[in-house]
């Protein structure tokens, strides 16, 4: 798991759980470096609103082990784009992933997946 | 694509008599589907909000509510993320307990799962013969936990209640007569004629899509891809007992069924090995009502594929954020690729087959996109396009 250190930071939470900090300008250098070296299992993606940040964590499996890509965002003007040309898997991830907290994620249709479309609210959002 | 006979199929949401109803928009060319758009939600109760708002001991409870079927495995991979951010091992006869539970618990959702199978291809003998020998397995878990579903066996700790002597026997029998049961439907689904011509050949999904959705469980094993987190990553102590993963490479409906049915023997074996290796102890230890700060993942194979968890904890007595993934929201995607170029007539089975806790038929709408005229159709119309 040597390769995992050129993705970012990395630390361990569990003798197989992989964490790597890293910006969200070097996602598609990461997706790509994951592509290599054979991951194809994207499990979920989670956005956690700190107050400060809106963190975003995609995690993959790779054997016994998980890896899990951390991000952090602006709180703002909070935007990303899109996993799924690397992943197509992640598309319902994403879109929960954006109702949930108001995340814009370029590259995928901004059509509500599970509340109504009306919504005018982030159930995830801690304000 | 011919304009006269395209049509737009919408298929569900809502049905009273089941749980998780979900909307596919189904795009038809005639009888043959096109493509479908996916649409869920009308279920979702807000549930990681309220983990948020309730201490770990209280949301054990509401974890349970998830799923009336998989209830135990939800509360398993649950505590195994609070143990772990916790740093505390639990008693080794808690862990054969929480297998042999969770084992149980596949059993009956997998022989629900053939039942409904039969029923959607209109073979209801085969729906009322498997409902009748799951009702042998459900009498096991109300004698273990007193409750047919949302057992409340698992607990941040340990286990809640313990399996006599007496019960251990009682569930070797029922074992034994399972086995003799479960081996005859691996019979029927393999060789009857009337299931096979409806189950071969449909519902195909590739080994190379069921790898670009991410699929789950035994809709990914029966494409031929290894995934069983119990032998992957095995929780618990699935390291301790011996059983095999099942794969299957037909990557069709009959491929699912199989697969499902012959990881049951497998489930049986598992059972008979917990009881057999389980020593007496502890049930339980004692935990804080506190969490240290920290975050952790925890994931475990549910009846229908990987369940997955993300907890992190502020270090206060209740969860800064509990991420839950189930497995149907991995494998529905997967619908999209088993549908697409098959016969209307065989979607009910198709959908069947991701095992979702699925509503439809009766609520149906015709739509002709070239007319925009529209002809509502009710159950007995579809039930003649199941026949």
């Amino acid at each position: 798991m040597e390769w995992l250190k050129t993705l970012g930071n990395i630390y361990k939470t569990d003798k197989n759980d992989y964490f790597i900090n890293t910006n969200h300008k070097n996602i598609p250098h990461a997706l790509q470096i994951l592509k290599d070296n054979n991951i194809t299992h994207i499990s979920s993606i989670t956005g956690i609103d700190t107050r400060k940040d809106i963190e975003i964590i995609y995690h993959f499996s790779e054997g016994k082990n998980t890896i899990n890509l951390k991000i952090h965002i602006n709180r703002d003007t909070p935007e990303t784009t899109t996993i799924t040309k690397e992943f197509p898997g992640a598309l319902l991830f994403e879109k929960e992933l954006a109702e949930m907290l108001g995340i814009k994620i370029k590259g995928i249709k901004n059509e509500h997946l599970i509340l109504s479309d009306k919504s005018p609210v982030y159930p995830l959002r801690r304000d | 694509m011919n304009e006269d006979t395209c049509y737009t199929l919408p298929l569900g949401p809502q049905h009273p008599a089941l749980i998780e109803p979900e909307y596919l928009k189904i795009h038809l060319d005639g009888e043959t589907i096109v493509n479908v758009d996916i649409n869920l939600g009308y279920m979702h109760r807000g549930i990681e909000k309220a983990l948020q708002q309730r201490t770990y001991q209280q949301d054990q409870f509401l974890i349970e509510k998830i799923c009336g079927i998989c209830s135990s495995i939800h509360t398993l991979t649950y505590c195994n993320a609070i143990e772990k951010l916790l740093e505390v091992d639990i008693p080794e006869r808690a862990k054969y307990i929480r297998m042999i539970v969770a084992e149980l618990e596949r059993l009956h959702s997998h022989m629900l799962w053939v039942g409904i199978a039969g029923y959607e291809i209109g073979f209801d003998t085969v729906f009322h013969m498997s409902w009748r020998d799951r009702e042998l397995v459900m009498e096991l878990l109300e004698n273990i936990s007193g409750k047919r579903v949302g057992y409340s066996m698992n607990t941040i700790g340990g286990v809640r209640r313990d399996i006599s002597k007496d019960m251990a026997e009682n569930i070797r029998t029922i074992m034994d007569k399972i086995d003799i049961r479960l081996n005859h439907y691996i019979n029927v689904f393999v060789k009857d004629s009337t299931i096979t011509k409806r189950t071969k050949n449909t519902g195909i999904l590739t080994q190379k899509d069921a790898i670009k959705y991410s699929a789950v469980g035994p809709v990914a094993r029966a494409s031929g891809i290894s995934c069983d987190l119990r032998k992957k990553a095995p929780y618990l102590l699935y390291d301790n007992v011996d059983f095999k993963e099942i794969t299957h490479n037909t990557n069709d409906v009959e491929s699912r069924a199989v697969v499902r049915l012959k990881e049951l023997l497998e489930s049986t074996k598992i059972i008979r090995q917990c009881l057999h290796l389980m020593q007496k102890g502890e049930l339980t230890i004692k935990i804080p009502d506190t969490v240290p700060e920290g975050e952790t993942i925890s994931h475990g194979e549910a009846p229908r594929g990987e369940i997955f968890y993300y907890a992190r904890s502020d270090g206060t007595d209740k969860p800064y954020r509990i991420k839950i993934r189930t497995p149907t929201l991995s494998n529905i995607h997967s619908l999209q690729a088993m549908l697409k170029g098959q016969q209307l007539a065989d979607l009910p089975i198709i959908v069947a087959s991701i095992d979702p806790c699925f509503s439809c038929t009766d609520r149906i709408t015709l739509l002709n996109t070239r007319t925009g005229m529209s002809k509502s159709v009710d159950a007995t119309y579809l039930k003649t396009l199941k026949r």
